[in-house]
């Protein structure tokens, strides 16, 4: 190479690092045009695959529209969840074939990437692109979309659990989010409970979502712990939903350290590629304790934490305590008022015993994003325990909803009511206090439950 | 150069370029009749060949033994698909195992070859050798051991069956319905034919497709949540259950079943299962307390169509595969 190319290659390479490196940067695009030659193929996918949930005309309104929580997508406004592209604009088609690829995890989006061929699925979004009624792709005055630049990861953390991001960073993102007032929705603890009365643009109920529960994140594309997803969605905000853009009000690299400090709160757990979900801990360690256990849900002999140890190593003094076990939970649809859309679908166990005591101690956390109204299911978590285990053979288990007249079940069941939380106000370092009431059942049936009666 | 080293490099580069260069262009999505894993394979044996051909290279005996090894672990375990069971891929390699000692072993000047390095390390000659053969050979075992006997935590073994023996007769709605001999009443034309048909759309033009509508509105309100909007088992509550919600798609289970083996499942769910699934194992919900006969009839249509499988029949006409 000759000196003369080289310092031209230099020059070259410079402005491109340049440009990359102007921040907040937008380029201005027009919308992917509606690909006329693909919509036949396309309406074949649709009318297969997705009109079950999106409805006939796209409208969010198909079958099980009604029994889902968050709702399908309604199509004909043109509101799109997860883009590149500026608040409030049509996304490029690459976002939607993306959405279609991986899916949207925690609704029942489910990721088509394996299932349909590439040619399908940009077949389908082609389509969908032509049930959109109030805009228009083709639109090349009215509809010019601005691509975002997210910069890139700052702290180069690799798949798939992004761990070592400094901590400096992350308590810096906590600070800005405190200053943003994130919790005014998404709670003081990340958890998605900070205003349970939201609605999106249709008026449908709608809840903030839960950080430590990343893997639930709608725009995570199956790689729940990268932080480029959540510096997007700050970015970008969430079409339809309450969730704004903060791009203007946020500097792209404090959009990473708040990405850092959500990042935190999700515990890694080893993720189950097909469902996308943790792997669920069938088998609930109890921890032998020497003497009394502590009755008290702060006591530090309980703190455990719920990232899996294979993962990350625990500090020695943790090491000891209990594991925190993760459960995942459906919906009961069988009997009795069918829950459909759950609101809650995990939680996490802890357990000691006590041989001094003859007692074992469950810890059971999980996160409520909706305070119940109904006086019948206050905010309650129950155990269910073959009540004649010694009747049974084998592995042979009875059933668990509250058991039958031959195979009763043992039901314990606390019921909490938090005393002086109000969830939008900002966290409490202090924490909170719970009214606990506890009792002891036995189930003979779905409508046979009395009170334990010991001999 | 050493031509037992350029004889080893030329076989363990060869087989890192082809397994991560050329694999994947021989194991597209659809298969063709040049561009498959069993043409990859033979490529890759033409190319050792052809290699040591050209360079002229002659590795000694013990060398090649571990070749023609390597060769067969690599086809049992990476090529040849779909995946065999692992005690399965034992067996073979015992099998490969014999053959490459038969090879090794053909007359008394290679075996003595053969026999040589190993005689060498044993008696101390290659010192080296010798010392890592005695040493952490004992330790490996140790190690083996060790690990089979630390206690560990486990959860209990559930064995189940997953097809159980149906009733001869099941009794849904007050109506009782011999398995043998039921059939879908809503079957009323040939499933290929709609093929090409569309839900909803059709559903006013064909009889047929308004049947597999309905089936569906009844799959997306009810059954999605576990068996999943693609049919596959993995809905969005799927994760939860301990045995996983029937995969549709695989073809180990409604295609090679009766339609009326469905409905008995279907009708009873978990609790009508026979005392060999071990009772209750399965959270399916006996689906009669919230649907009617005929809506039962048409969500089986309905996992038909939509999957493309036939239900298996025993009846000397219209009887697929």
């Amino acid at each position: 190479m000759t000196s003369n190319n080289y310092i031209k290659r230099l020059i070259l390479s410079f402005l491109t690092v340049a440009l990359i490196a102007v921040p907040g940067t937008a380029l201005a695009a027009l919308p992917d045009a509606v690909k006329k030659d693909l919509l036949e193929k396309g309406k074949k996918v649709y009318f297969k695959r997705c009109v079950w949930c999106h409805g006939v005309e796209g409208g969010g309104d198909g079958p099980s529209a009604d029994r889902l929580f968050t709702r399908p997508r309604n199509f004909i406004q043109g509101t799109f969840k997860i883009r590149t592209t500026d608040s409030g604009e049509l996304p490029m088609e690459a976002d939607l074939i993306k959405t279609v690829k991986n899916g949207l995890p925690g609704s029942a989006m489910p990721a088509w990437g394996e299932f349909l061929s590439n040619d399908e699925i940009v077949a389908a979004v082609n389509f969908v692109k032509t049930l959109v009624q109030d805009r228009d792709f083709n639109d090349i005055e009215d509809e010019e979309v601005f691509v975002q630049d997210f910069g890139t990861n700052p702290w180069g953390t690799k798949g798939p659990y992004h761990l070592g991001i400094p901590q400096a960073d992350i308590d810096t993102g906590k600070e800005i989010f405190t200053k943003n007032k994130c919790f005014e929705c998404h709670g003081g603890e990340g958890r998605g409970d900070g205003n349970p009365t939201m609605k999106d643009d249709w008026g449908f109920p709608i809840v903030a979502a839960d950080w430590q529960q990343c893997w639930n994140f709608r725009g995570s594309r199956r790689d729940p712990y990268d932080p480029f997803h959540i510096v997007r969605t700050i970015s970008t905000g969430l079409n339809g939903t309450p969730m704004p853009n903060f791009k203007d009000q946020i500097i792209v690299e404090d959009r990473w350290k708040i990405a850092a400090f959500v990042n935190s709160l999700c515990p890694r757990k080893k993720i189950d590629p097909l469902t996308n979900k943790p792997i669920p801990d069938f088998l609930i360690q109890s921890v032998y304790t020497a003497g009394n256990v502590v009755g008290k849900i702060d006591d530090p002999s309980w703190a455990s934490p719920d990232t899996d140890r294979r993962i990350v190593a625990l500090s020695e003094e943790l090491a000891e305590n209990p594991l925190r076990h993760y459960i995942a939970m459906a919906g009961q649809i069988t009997r009795g008022k069918r829950n459909f859309n759950p609101k809650t679908d995990n939680l996490w166990i802890s357990s000691r015993w006590s041989e001094e005591e003859g007692a074992v101690y469950y810890l059971v956390e999980y996160h409520l994003r909706f305070l119940s109204q109904d006086p019948e299911y206050p905010d309650a978590v129950a155990i269910q325990w073959p009540a004649k285990l010694q009747d049974l053979f084998g592995a042979e288990k009875p059933y668990f909803i509250f058991g039958d007249s031959k195979k009763p079940v043992d039901l314990w069941k606390a019921s909490f009511m938090v005393q002086d939380y109000s969830a939008t106000n900002a966290p409490s370092e202090k924490g909170y206090q719970l009214d606990v009431n506890v009792n002891e059942t036995v189930g003979f049936g779905f409508d046979a439950i009395s009170d334990k009666e010991y001999e | 150069m050493n031509k037992t080293l350029v004889s080893f490099l030329v076989f363990v580069v060869g087989l890192a370029v082809f397994h991560n260069v050329i694999f994947p262009v021989f194991t597209p999505k659809e298969i063709g009749w040049f561009l498959n894993r069993y043409v990859y394979y033979l490529l890759f044996i033409a190319y050792l060949l052809i290699a040591h051909f050209m360079l002229r290279l002659k590795a000694p005996i013990s060398l090649m033994g571990l070749f023609v090894w390597a060769l067969g672990f690599y086809f049992y375990k990476w090529v040849l698909y779909p995946p065999i069971p692992w005690t399965l891929f034992i067996t073979y390699m015992v099998m490969w195992s014999i053959g490459t000692f038969l090879y090794v072993s053909q007359d008394p000047d290679t075996f003595r070859e053969f026999r040589k390095p190993i005689v060498k390390a044993i008696v101390g000659e290659y010192k080296l050798a010798q010392i890592v053969l005695l040493t952490v050979l004992p330790l490996l075992v140790g190690w083996a051991t060790y690990q089979s006997i630390i206690p560990n935590y486990q959860e209990p073994v559930e064995l189940r069956t997953v097809h159980p023996a149906p009733p001869a007769t099941t009794k849904v709605h007050g109506k009782t319905y011999p398995l043998e001999s039921t059939n879908n009443p809503f079957r009323i034309d040939e499933q290929d034919n709609y093929k090409e048909s569309f839900p909803f759309l059709d559903a006013d033009k064909h009889e047929y497709m308004k049947y597999v509508t309905e089936g569906g509105t009844i799959f997306f309100q009810n059954c999605h949540f576990c068996h999943g909007d693609q049919l596959n088992g993995l809905g969005m509550f799927s994760h939860v259950f301990n045995p996983t919600p029937a995969n549709f798609i695989d073809p180990g289970t409604i295609a090679m079943l009766q339609e009326s083996f469905l409905f008995w499942r279907v009708a009873k769910g978990g609790p009508g299962l026979p005392n060999e699934s071990t009772p209750w194992s399965s959270s399916m919900p006996p689906w009669e307390e919230h649907l009617k006969t005929d809506e039962i009839w048409k969500v089986i249509l309905f996992e038909y169509w939509y999957t493309g499988w036939h239900p298996r029949t025993f009846g000397t006409e219209g009887s697929e595969s």
